[in-house]
């Protein structure tokens, strides 16, 4: 093994680092946001789209991510290029492959933080909605002031994994270009053949950045379990 | 003088009838208990007086306010809830508030008071449950009947018309239902309305003006409770008064 190698490639993996934050950072914020539109209609029950939203679940829960990303990477400018064919202004050409990967890890973190999120709400006993109501609290400030505190406790575990998952999954955006941990592991070991030097330089880095992350949301659950029911 | 008027309230679940063609009426200062077997509706009926759950057809007058209970909307509700509080079964105290937030919750966020006079309204509510010193305690730190009696608090400093009661005492320890059950009759001598689901008789007996037992989703029968309880020729109310007493 060449340790030389590792030294040196090192820095130059972590330099990529922040490319595999921005990536996990953007796809979970915006995956929390549609999660959050999806719980909502899925919860109301609202006709037609929750039926359409089930299968959105259904369907990015059940195939793997670089399937995903391939789909993304390759069908979106394609879409976008038919709608500016039907006189749309949209700009298929600009896609670069960092926004592609955001889509493609916001459209599957959504998914499975939807179904986080509905877990979450379902872990609060629907008493406490109903004696909220029959306080005189309107829908959203029961949902804001009493539902919300109780379910987060019970949701940031699973956000945890969530999170922590898509962090690890950045590693297959390098196959549509973009040069991140993996990426720029492979570059490396490229020019003379020092693969597993190379991917041990990423398992390092990969394991101290979840270890961190793991840690943080653990502390973060502790701390909100802690203010809300004590 | 009569306070609320409930006329043909009918609810159904997957066109089974839950509740049929309910008429109901309450003048100021009633204790109404509500007897009967279980899954006779009796849960259900308090749910929809205060639209917890909907109602498929029905009216109901309150405040000389009529109301179309099939078409209500949003705003209809939530004056109905302003007006009418609830006390339920399993105590369903906010987990994550304190005894003192609980009372202050309603007060500041339904009805709007200011921060200082709910607090004040609240402190008066938990000297009058003998509970101040559990003011900043959560839910999980007191004992079922403290819990219930918070619950009672929670309603009765929303200063409502009438307080539903949804068998408080059925969740309790024995040597609990005793504390809840002073609570209430120093309501009732309060000539605060009341209706309540129960199933201690004598409650039903010594407080009540009023009883009323339910069956098969229907009110079977009502009357004073000596009418109901030793005057009654119903052979259905008979039976379920001689199976409680056995228990009993």
């Amino acid at each position: 093994m060449d340790i030389n190698f590792m030294s040196q490639s090192f820095p130059k993996l972590l330099s990529v680092l922040p490319i595999t934050l921005y990536l996990s950072f953007l796809g979970i914020a915006f995956g929390l946001i549609l999660a959050i539109v999806i719980t909502i209609i899925r919860e109301k029950h609202i006709p037609f789209l929750t039926t359409f939203f089930n299968f959105y679940v259904s369907f990015f829960r059940g195939i793997p991510i670089i399937v995903q990303i391939y789909i993304v990477y390759y069908g979106l400018p394609r879409l976008l290029y038919s709608l500016t064919q039907h006189g749309a202004h949209a700009k298929a050409i600009t896609l670069s492959g960092f926004l592609i990967g955001i889509i493609a890890f916001a459209l599957n973190a959504s998914a499975n933080l939807s179904e986080a999120i509905k877990s979450a709400y379902h872990s609060v006993d629907s008493t406490q909605y109903e004696a909220a109501i029959a306080t005189g609290l309107s829908p959203f400030t029961t949902i804001k002031r009493v539902i919300i505190p109780q379910l987060l406790p019970n949701l940031i575990p699973n956000f945890s994994n969530i999170f922590l998952d898509l962090l690890k999954d950045t590693a297959l955006v390098y196959n549509i270009g973009i040069v991140e941990i993996m990426g720029k592991a492979n570059i490396l070991a490229s020019f003379g053949f020092n693969y597993l030097e190379a991917y041990l330089d990423a398992l390092v880095i990969y394991l101290v950045v979840c270890y961190l992350f793991s840690n943080l949301f653990r502390f973060i659950e502790k701390d909100v379990r802690k203010k809300v029911f004590s | 003088m009569t306070l609320l008027n409930i006329k043909n309230l009918t609810k159904k679940i997957n066109d089974h009838t839950i509740l049929n063609n309910i008429n109901f009426e309450i003048n100021e200062g009633d204790v109404i208990a509500i007897i009967g077997p279980s899954g006779s509706g009796k849960t259900t009926f308090l749910k929809n007086i205060i639209q917890l759950e909907s109602s498929d057809s029905g009216s109901l007058t309150l405040k000389d306010r009529e109301l179309n209970l099939n078409s209500l909307n949003s705003k209809d509700k939530l004056w109905l809830r302003r007006q009418i509080a609830m006390v339920f079964q399993n105590y369903a105290l906010f987990k994550n508030k304190t005894a003192l937030e609980n009372i202050t919750e309603g007060l500041i966020y339904g009805r709007g008071v200011d921060e200082k006079t709910a607090h004040t309204v609240a402190i008066k509510e938990l000297q009058s449950v003998n509970l101040l010193e559990k003011k900043d305690s959560y839910p999980h730190e007191l004992s079922g009947g403290q819990q219930q009696r918070i619950g009672i608090a929670r309603a009765t400093a929303l200063n409502p018309e009438i307080i539903l009661f949804d068998e408080p005492t059925s969740a309790l320890d024995p040597e609990l239902v005793g504390t809840v059950i002073d609570d209430m009759k120093r309501l009732a001598d309060q000539k605060q309305t009341m209706v309540v689901v129960t199933h201690l008789m004598s409650f039903a007996q010594q407080v009540a003006n009023k009883v009323i037992f339910f069956d098969g989703g229907e009110i079977l029968a009502s009357g004073t409770p000596d009418e109901i309880f030793y005057n009654s020729n119903n052979q259905r109310i008979n039976q379920f008064l001689s199976a409680v007493a056995r228990d009993q």
